[in-house]
């Protein structure tokens, strides 16, 4: 009995994630079809049937239709599913944080945060603290993310890569970093 | 083309090139034998490491890894029942079993006598056609070519991972973001939002970067820590023996030449072509239930027709500028980057390195043989290996990469961003590659159904005039009305 309904809200989960994801579809598609309506041409080749916004309002039109028939199936199916909940008596449940995000644990999350935060420091810092230095602090605290323990082999692995990506890029590519 | 074919080998003769060829198909058995890592990530992550280099040696090791990632990704499925690579899926089916029945070694053996046997299948054919159809492709107007694009971003859709609904949406995405910058032919900006940097467009390397790379880590980041049960029993490489094989050529031949011909269709590439070729195989067996239980054939027919799609995907993308599949788009953005410039004229203008490129698959496919061969212990000994090591140095190796494509942090902030979207796409079930080759061929497609409109006077008939231009028009739309109708009656057939 637990295991239908659990199959069930995490079927329904799945299309109410969709269902938000195909809503941003539709308003990039949209916006991206009024921002290429708007844009002013340069007019160096004079007029043509297909301009600087033909195509890209088409990919845009695209978009927006091909999710549109995505959402009207999903839509379909979370129905489907709504029924079968109830068929099942478990209309009185609620769908909860935890059940939108099965996979998602809390260590997951973190990682992930820790993971993006520290790419768009690692990106901000690039050109003014010296690479060696970065790259391993970097490397040391993207191990330590991902469950490595803070011992002289994870320190001295961040040390090393430094190193390594140093001489790689700085020293043989010759990068401005 | 013989005398090309002598050239590139000639060019092959310098040992430099020999040991990047030999590094770079070591490199690929081993990034392809980790699951999570796959071949077109592995390329776009080596590729700021080849800026350097003269467009020989950088495409040649591109190609070492290519080849190598095609078998890597079968020892993961024999050994773990995880598929290195999605391509390698179908190899787990009855590769697995047999490694679970003590079978190991012979299992691998056959993968790798598979995957040499399709790679010699496909460059034979590949070798063979190429001039030919090059020649062919050079008729090919602006029209043929932006049908062509269009046709094989419909495919890739229809081929790819989970539904085609979601995989043109994905090709829709791609094309929106390869319109971004000052538009090809009027210089009218599109999308820039006043930010200078943005003129230029999206870079296709930090694109590349950000879903290839980025995208798949954040993925993968559920897979860290856990390490992977493997089977140790009787780890090793038992060769078929010849009598075997020769029982087995349909297996063989089947993979080979569904390979060749699927990896050929621009976009589609191996992952479904070997689901396929197993298909197929297990049909015409006299003995279908002994599939999935460790059926010699299942491995055989699998890996012959993964490593067959390299030299299937070499002929768009050599005779039409066109990816075969998500590594060679990633191979194309390297001749870009090395002032190669692909399509119908890249025989004609660098026929030089079109031999030395087929020259490269044949020897990358001849020391995958000879490595695994080798040392096969040693390459497996990398799936016992937590992620957590390597995910980090993967990211550096991106974000310096992304840095390195103009010395500047404006691509390192795109390919963060992409990789972050791709990570939602991808976690929705929306099949990146196809977002990939929108991006690759959004700006091929636009370019030449332009020039086509000038020459034609703004004819629309331009794209329906010919024989093949209303075959590929009436077979992108049939595709897609098909997919929308589906999309519906599948529903209705499930209630």
């Amino acid at each position: 009995m637990e295991t239908t309904a659990n199959l069930l809200f995490a079927e329904k989960a799945a299309r109410i994630k969709d269902m938000f994801l195909g809503t941003v579809l539709i308003f990039i598609g949209v916006g991206s079809y009024r921002l290429i309506s708007q844009a002013t041409e340069t007019g160096l080749i004079g007029n043509q049937t297909v301009n600087h916004a033909t195509l890209p309002e088409i990919w845009g039109v695209a978009l927006v239709g091909l999710t549109a028939v995505w959402m009207m199936r999903l839509t379909l199916e979370l129905r489907q599913c709504n029924r079968e909940i109830k068929k099942h008596g478990f209309h009185d449940r609620k769908i909860t944080l935890q059940g939108l995000f099965p996979s998602l644990t809390r260590n997951l999350v973190l990682r992930m945060m820790v993971s993006v935060g520290a790419l768009f420091i690692y990106a901000t810092f690039l050109e003014s603290v010296p690479f060696i230095l970065l790259t391993a602090a970097f490397l040391f605290v993207m191990l330590m993310t991902f469950g490595r323990p803070i011992t002289k082999k994870t320190f001295a692995l961040a040390v090393g890569g430094g190193v390594v990506f140093h001489f790689l890029f700085v020293t043989m590519l010759k990068l401005p970093l | 083309m013989i005398e090309g074919l002598i050239g590139g080998f000639g060019h092959l003769a310098d040992p430099t090139n020999i040991l990047l060829i030999l590094a770079g198909t070591a490199l690929g058995i081993l990034v392809g034998a980790l699951p999570g890592l796959s071949s077109p990530m592995a390329i776009t992550v080596l590729l700021p490491l080849t800026y350097p280099f003269e467009p020989i040696p950088a495409l040649i090791l591109l190609m070492g890894v290519y080849v190598g990632t095609k078998l890597g990704g079968s020892f993961s499925a024999i050994l773990l029942r995880t598929p290195g690579t999605p391509a390698a899926a179908c190899t787990a089916l009855d590769g697995f079993p047999m490694a679970e029945k003590g079978e190991a070694a012979r299992a691998l053996g056959l993968a790798t006598m598979g995957s040499t046997c399709g790679g010699l299948i496909s460059w034979v054919i590949a070798v063979t056609s190429i001039p030919f159809l090059a020649a062919v492709a050079v008729e090919a107007k602006n029209a043929d070519i932006a049908l062509i694009g269009l046709l094989g971003l419909v495919m890739v859709s229809a081929f790819a991972r989970g539904s085609m609904l979601k995989g043109m949406i994905g090709v829709m995405i791609g094309l929106l973001i390869a319109s971004i910058g000052l538009d090809p032919i009027d210089a009218t900006e599109r999308f820039t939002f006043d930010i200078p940097q943005m003129m230029e467009g999206i870079p296709f390397t930090a694109a590349l970067i950000g879903f290839f790379g980025i995208a798949v880590v954040l993925s993968d980041l559920k897979l860290v820590g856990k390490a992977s049960e493997m089977i140790e029993k009787n780890v090793g490489l038992q060769l078929p023996r010849f009598k075997e094989l020769l029982q087995r050529w349909q297996a063989i031949s089947i993979g080979g030449i569904y390979g060749v011909i699927i990896g050929a269709v621009p976009g589609v590439g191996a992952e479904s072509a070997t689901w396929l070729a197993y298909a197929t195989v297990k049909n015409r067996s006299k003995t279908p239930e002994k599939f999935g239980t460790g059926e010699p054939d299942g491995v055989l027919a699998p890996e012959a027709c993964n490593n067959a799609t390299t030299g299937g995907t070499m002929i768009p993308m050599l005779t039409l500028g066109l990816p075969g599949d998500g590594s060679t788009a990633v191979m194309l953005g390297a001749l870009v980057l090395h002032g190669v410039e692909p399509g119908v004229l890249l025989m004609q203008q660098s026929g030089d390195l079109v031999y030395t490129l087929l020259a490269s698959l044949l020897v990358a496919t001849i020391f995958m043989f000879l490595l695994a061969l080798g040392a096969i212990k040693y390459f497996v000994l990398v799936l016992r290996q937590d992620r957590s090591y390597l995910f980090p140095f993967v990211l550096v190796l991106a974000m310096v990469g992304a840095y390195a494509i103009s010395n500047t942090l404006f691509p390192v902030y795109i390919a963060i961003a992409l990789g972050v979207v791709g990570y939602v796409l991808e976690s929705r079930g929306f099949p990146l590659v196809t977002v990939v080759l929108g991006v690759i061929l959004g700006p091929i497609i636009e370019y030449n159904a332009r020039i086509a409109m000038v020459i034609s006077g703004n004819d629309w008939s331009a794209f329906v005039s010919t024989w093949p231009r209303g075959i590929m028009m009436g077979l992108t739309v049939l595709l897609v009305l098909r997919e929308i109708q589906k999309a519906f009656l599948d529903h209705r057939q499930k209630r």
